[in-house]
């Protein structure tokens, strides 16, 4: 494996101001910006997953939509695969955009619900121009819904006719159509039954290894968190607290809020049935 | 038994096009004072529904088709809406999982608390404020004499929580139903919301029905509980039990699924397909075409609960197959 990142960020911070009050814009006076993100760095090698965790608030997802390119950072830098984001000429910018995708974590909005499925996933691959003859795109959407599980019939139904799961497949597919590299996973079973969160997570672990896609993901589970990342950064009120293997974290976590965030976790297990009665 | 809550038999039917669909399947199950007994599932499992059906809460076309629900020995399940408004509140208070949705954004908190209070309790406006800051105090609301003229907007997600338990206690109820009261919630303020039903449970001898779809939920909070799958209670028992070892292969699939905060494993047990829809339950066992050991049995008779107060199972090879 190479161990050149794929994904590098380097004291990435966002500020965000609140608008302006009619007040403010008369006496000049600027309220105070909230600093969703402070000078957070990491890097992500080929082919692994680095997760970003925290509650609600931490700055997360601002980070994925800083990624994706959706918002722009106000200082640091965003590096994929050695083309530095904020530098990029627009058709470098307009290539980026098919190796960085991102997958949601609500399956019912992030899918056009009048399309059919089979317009969804090829989409990417006629917009991209990754294809152009009709057969050969109907083929590659047969092909996509095998890989994440699903029938190749699919392609005509509604996205109304799945389940969430289903769903979540779908949204999968689409990624993978677009021959994506980088894909950021925000809180992509989040809206998930646990049962069904094991068959996404299980299916993202193996595209994963098939086609050495590199992930960021995303999550306030730190369950989940542990399943899928190879190294994670724990962030808190925009700044990451804690940064590492994921291994080495969740067995020996250095930073107090880490701790605390890992005591918390209600964990299944007779063991914390038991020590929770001897508490009561 | 001598339980508070007793619930026999209970049935759901949503009349509907393509005729009538069963949500909730003959479910029973009884919870003592000061107890707190876990309902799991995942969506559809028909959780929720019954949590609905015990406040009286099933709206059409949806209507309770059987079975009865006692609350202290009286009846509950058929009273008028009258009398069922005289029980929702004051004998059963609830709890739902988003706190923002609880309560009215327009009214400061005190003002709806002092409104349930008078209602339930019938004192005078004064004592009802100097009420609910005792209850605000119990809650876990800091500086409550002040706090109490805010706006619901006006606090974090785990306080305003605090604030619909306040306001769940504030008719004094025998029970309490909690329906995903903490899914809403970071981590951090899960435990401290957990803790709190758990001391009011304790101090107050109030009965929690705790609904929930999180296992370790259950395993932190619960000394019972009851794991329902298509409308039916599929296992229940002590949660020590349960959770040592589970005998349903849903209920063992279900703790399989959770990723282990441990080791980090190469794949994670899961349990393929999906929850069938009300409109397509399978004929036998509704696990069965889910399950990796179901038997000609299973596709053919319906399992019924048998076992134990300490843990009960309806399936076919829960003895033999799954022993260990």
């Amino acid at each position: 494996m190479s161990m050149q990142p794929f994904l590098h960020v380097e004291a990435l911070t966002k500020l965000f101001l609140p608008r302006q009050t009619l007040l403010g814009r008369l006496t000049g006076r600027k309220g105070g910006g909230v600093l969703a993100l402070d000078e957070v760095s990491f890097l992500i090698p080929k082919g692994r997953t680095y997760a970003l965790v925290g509650e609600s608030g931490s700055g997360k997802s601002t980070a994925a939509m800083l990624v994706a390119g959706l918002i722009k950072p106000d200082r640091g830098k965003i590096e994929i695969d050695g083309i530095e984001l904020a530098k990029a000429t627009p058709a470098t910018r307009q290539a980026l955009r098919r190796r960085v995708q991102m997958v949601f974590q609500d399956p019912f909005t992030s899918l056009n619900p009048r399309w059919r499925v089979g317009a969804i996933i090829s989409e990417p691959v006629q917009a991209l121009g990754l294809l152009s003859d009709r057969q050969a795109i109907a083929a590659r959407v047969v092909d996509l819904l095998g890989r994440v599980g699903l029938d190749g019939a699919d392609a005509a139904r509604f996205p109304h006719e799945f389940s969430g799961g289903q769903r979540q497949r779908i949204a999968i597919a689409r990624m993978l159509a677009a021959e994506a590299e980088l894909v950021i996973c925000d809180e992509p079973t989040s809206a998930l039954d646990v049962s069904v969160q094991a068959q996404i997570l299980n299916l993202m672990r193996n595209l994963q290894e098939d086609l050495g896609l590199t992930y960021l993901f995303i999550s306030h589970n730190l369950a989940v968190v542990r399943f899928m990342a190879d190294e994670i950064g724990v962030l808190k009120a925009g700044r990451l607290v804690e940064s590492g293997n994921a291994e080495t974290i969740f067995a020996d976590p250095q930073h107090s809020y880490t701790k605390a965030l890992l005591a918390a976790v209600p964990e299944a297990t007779v063991e914390a049935a038991v020590a929770a009665r001897q508490a009561r | 038994m001598n339980s508070l809550l007793q619930v026999q038999d209970l049935s759901v039917g949503f009349a509907t096009r393509s005729g009538l669909l069963t949500a909730l399947d003959g479910i029973s199950f009884s919870i003592g004072s000061g107890e707190i007994l876990g309902l799991i599932g995942e969506s559809g499992a028909g959780k929720s529904v019954a949590g609905a059906a015990i406040v009286g809460l099933i709206a059409n076309p949806g209507r309770i088709s059987g079975g009865t629900i006692h609350l202290a020995g009286e009846r509950i399940d058929n009273l008028s809406e009258e009398k069922l408004n005289a029980v929702r509140g004051k004998r059963i208070g609830m709890i739902f999982q988003d706190p923002m949705t609880s309560l009215n954004p327009l009214i400061r908190i005190g003002d709806q608390l002092v409104e349930t209070i008078r209602r339930h309790l019938g004192l005078t406006p004064k004592q009802a404020r100097e009420r609910a800051i005792d209850l605000l105090a119990e809650t876990g609301i800091p500086d409550p004499a002040s706090r109490i003229d805010a706006y619901p907007h006006e606090f974090s997600g785990g306080m305003r929580q605090r604030v619909v338990i306040a306001l769940a206690l504030a008719g004094e109820p025998d029970l309490v139903i909690a329906d995903e009261p903490t899914t809403a919630l970071d981590v951090s303020v899960q435990a401290a919301i957990i803790a709190l039903i758990e001391k009011l449970c304790r101090e107050r001898g109030t009965a929690v029905l705790l609904i929930t779809h999180d296992m370790g939920v259950i395993a932190r909070a619960t000394q019972r509980l009851a794991v329902m799958y298509a409308g039916r209670i599929i296992e229940t028992g002590d949660t020590e039990s349960i959770l040592d070892r589970p005998r349903h292969p849903y209920t063992h699939g279900l703790m399989q699924a959770i990723p282990p905060l441990g080791t980090r494993p190469r794949r994670l047990v899961q349990i393929p397909g999906a929850m069938p829809r009300l409109a397509a339950m399978p004929k036998g066992c509704a696990f069965h075409p889910r399950c990796a050991i179901a038997e000609e049995p299973c596709r053919q008779i319906r399992p019924n609960l048998v076992g134990g107060a300490h843990q009960a199972v309806a399936c076919h090879l829960a003895e033999p197959a799954l022993a260990t």
